[in-house]
């Protein structure tokens, strides 16, 4: 062991930011394999506790160990990865506050690649649960990842960093979610059993609506599709007769015409006795005739409407950015004083205090 | 200051506070579920209870002797069926709604000058109460407030529907419940105004006659304006923006009838 008076906690890393994808999906840990690889870091001399974070956007270690290391830092990457060129990778560096508020601003997903996202908080706590669970974690990352999961859901209530739809799926969820209430009692038809249909119904689906119907011209297609989604597949003339029973209905179709008038839409709305009726148009050429959106009780998006509301989501999310960050350095501020008053430098002594329940 | 007044005054204060603390809320965006303003809703709603029992000492009846007093009533309804049913079905910011109409209410009837001595001398000369008119009163009173219920969620449809359309989704569109929800609000809301409407002119039938009775004819026109409407929603259907319309426009016929009815 080396020098043991003067420990401090470090963070080192690579994400969206510095580093390409085709470096990150080299260097992505499975969840089942962080707890061990994390032991690989503190089996060498002067590291004390580790916790490693992998996602899709960033691999990072948050790391108990002497003063002396900062340095060399880049050798936690190299012994995971046993490649000299690790070494050379655009990591980032920090400790003391800088350190806890970039996992603040991590765990916030200020740092994401869509500002805000919630997942991250939940890959967080998996990935510290995981390294908890292999002993690899003592009091200092203890402390300071339960108390930044605390500031993280802090910043989310105090703030609007996570309010708006950013995907085009997500927000046909909001709107959907404020025409009908529960999608539990709601129907979903295709039209067209295309890429983007499939994401649009398959966010739709993730919320558990009550059935869903595929038709397609290539009624094979929609028979895959259908059966991959656990719905029904329709031939696609008999999905056009059967408009009256979708609830939300998405037209995905490579249709270069308009498919859907108002003539065919008025009788089904009709047959729908008053129950409304949402459609989400993401074709290019559109499907559904604009005149469509007049009828009472049509509630009708194309591509450029559901993109609108992600650019303005996004726009008042990046509004938040300056509320979030002082949320973050002022109850960082009062970790910083709580961690400093555990006095690292005496690190590792005899008698720790009794691990926390994850 | 009048005890009387200084209870409307009270309510007023109530429905203010609360008003503006959950209007101040939903611009910080710390909205949530609505326990103050609620609260303040039932204050107010005290007060005004206050209110109507100490002109009823007055009146010897059931205090609803001119227009104002029948707006205290109404709205006095409206906060009470806000409160039992509001929360319970998760109605969020219907409170924020009604709490402006019922405080203009407050106000204007605070303000209007009450002339006791000719109330107490009215009083006498009518001989007291009649078990079946104060029902009538009560009763078609309660549904009055049922119906300006049903407005408010009705505007509540409309404005949630503007957002929806507009797709504008900002703090009123995460804040305001489901379409879908407010929708069936409005009809359950007008369902159960119409029959109390129903007893109350039931009970209006029953009283003895008498010279200085009000014309029956507007509630029987109310009456049956809001049971057509119950009626084609329930048995065929009404698209729901036209529901909502519906409710509002006929809420401000039923409000004209009462200028009749005082």
């Amino acid at each position: 062991m080396g020098d043991i008076n003067s420990a401090e906690i470090f963070c080192v890393g690579i994400n969206h930011e510095s580093a390409p994808v085709s470096v990150r999906e080299q260097m992505a840990i499975p969840e089942s394999k962080l707890g061990e690889k994390c032991s690989l870091i503190t089996e060498k001399e002067g590291f004390y506790e580790v916790v490693i974070i992998s996602t899709c956007n960033r691999i990072e270690i948050y790391t108990v160990a002497n003063s002396d290391k900062f340095s060399q830092l880049e050798e936690c990457f190299a012994c995971l990865y046993g490649e000299e060129e690790m070494r050379t990778l655009p990591f980032y560096k920090f400790h003391g506050s800088e350190m806890m508020k970039h996992l603040c601003r991590v765990a916030s997903g200020l740092d994401s690649m869509i500002l805000g996202e919630t997942e991250i908080l939940g890959q967080v706590k998996k990935s510290y649960a995981a390294a908890h669970l292999a002993g690899q974690t003592s009091r200092y990352l203890n402390k300071l990842f339960q108390n930044v999961f605390k500031i993280a859901k802090y910043v989310r209530t105090n703030s609007k960093i996570t309010r708006g739809a950013t995907s085009v799926g997500a927000a046909g969820v909001d709107l959907a979610e404020k025409i009908f209430g529960n999608l539990k009692d709601c129907n979903v038809m295709i039209l067209g059993a295309g890429q983007m249909g499939e994401m649009v119904a398959k966010t739709l689906a993730g919320r558990g609506v009550k059935g869903l119907v595929v038709s397609s011209r290539s009624h094979d297609k929609a028979i895959a599709l259908a059966e991959e989604m656990n719905g029904k597949a329709y031939e696609f003339e008999e999905g056009l007769t059967r408009l009256f029973e979708a609830d939300i209905l998405i037209t995905a179709t490579s249709s270069p015409h308009t498919l859907l008038t108002k003539e065919q839409i008025v009788p089904a709305i009709r047959k729908r006795r008053g129950r409304p009726l949402f459609i989400i148009d993401i074709a290019v050429p559109r499907d559904v005739d604009e005149e469509i959106a007049r009828v009472p009780g049509v509630y009708l998006y194309d591509m450029d409407a559901l993109q609108r509301i992600t650019v303005s989501a996004h726009a008042r999310r990046e509004e938040q950015i300056i509320i979030c960050e002082d949320l973050i350095s002022t109850e960082v501020a009062k970790l910083e004083l709580d961690i400093s008053s555990r006095n690292t430098k005496k690190y590792p002594d005899q008698g720790d205090d009794p691990l926390p329940t994850v | 200051m009048d005890r009387d007044r200084l209870f409307l005054v009270c309510a007023a204060v109530f429905f203010c506070g609360g008003f503006l603390y959950a209007i101040t809320s939903l611009r910080n965006g710390h909205y949530k579920k609505s326990v103050w303003n609620f609260l303040a809703m039932f204050l107010g709603m005290v007060f005004q209870s206050m209110f109507l029992a100490e002109r009823g000492q007055v009146h010897e009846r059931c205090p609803v002797t001119n227009l104002l007093e029948i707006l205290v009533f109404v709205s006095w309804s409206m906060v009470i069926i806000y409160l039992l049913f509001g929360s319970s079905y998760r109605l969020s910011l219907m409170g924020v709604f009604t709490s402006p109409l019922v405080l203009i209410i407050c106000i204007i009837a605070a303000l209007v000058p009450f002339d006791k001595d000719q109330a107490i001398k009215a009083a006498a000369d009518l001989g007291g109460a009649e078990t079946w008119t104060e029902l009538h009163i009560g009763i078609s009173l309660i549904s009055y407030g049922s119906f300006g219920m049903a407005c408010i969620a009705g505007l509540m449809f409309l404005l949630q529907e503007h957002h929806v359309r507009s797709g504008k989704l900002e703090t009123l569109f995460y804040h305001l419940p489901p379409m879908h929800n407010l929708s069936k609000a409005v009809f359950r809301l007008m369902f159960f105004g119409v029959i109390l409407l129903a007893a109350g002119i039931f009970s209006a039938e029953k009283i003895p006659p008498k010279g200085g009775s009000h014309p029956l004819w507007p509630l029987y026109a109310i009456w049956i304006l809001y049971a057509v409407i119950c009626f084609v929603e329930f048995f065929r259907g009404i698209v729901a923006r036209r529901l909502a319309q519906f409710a509002v426009f006929a809420f401000l016929i039923s409000f004209l009838s009462l200028l009749i009815i005082s």
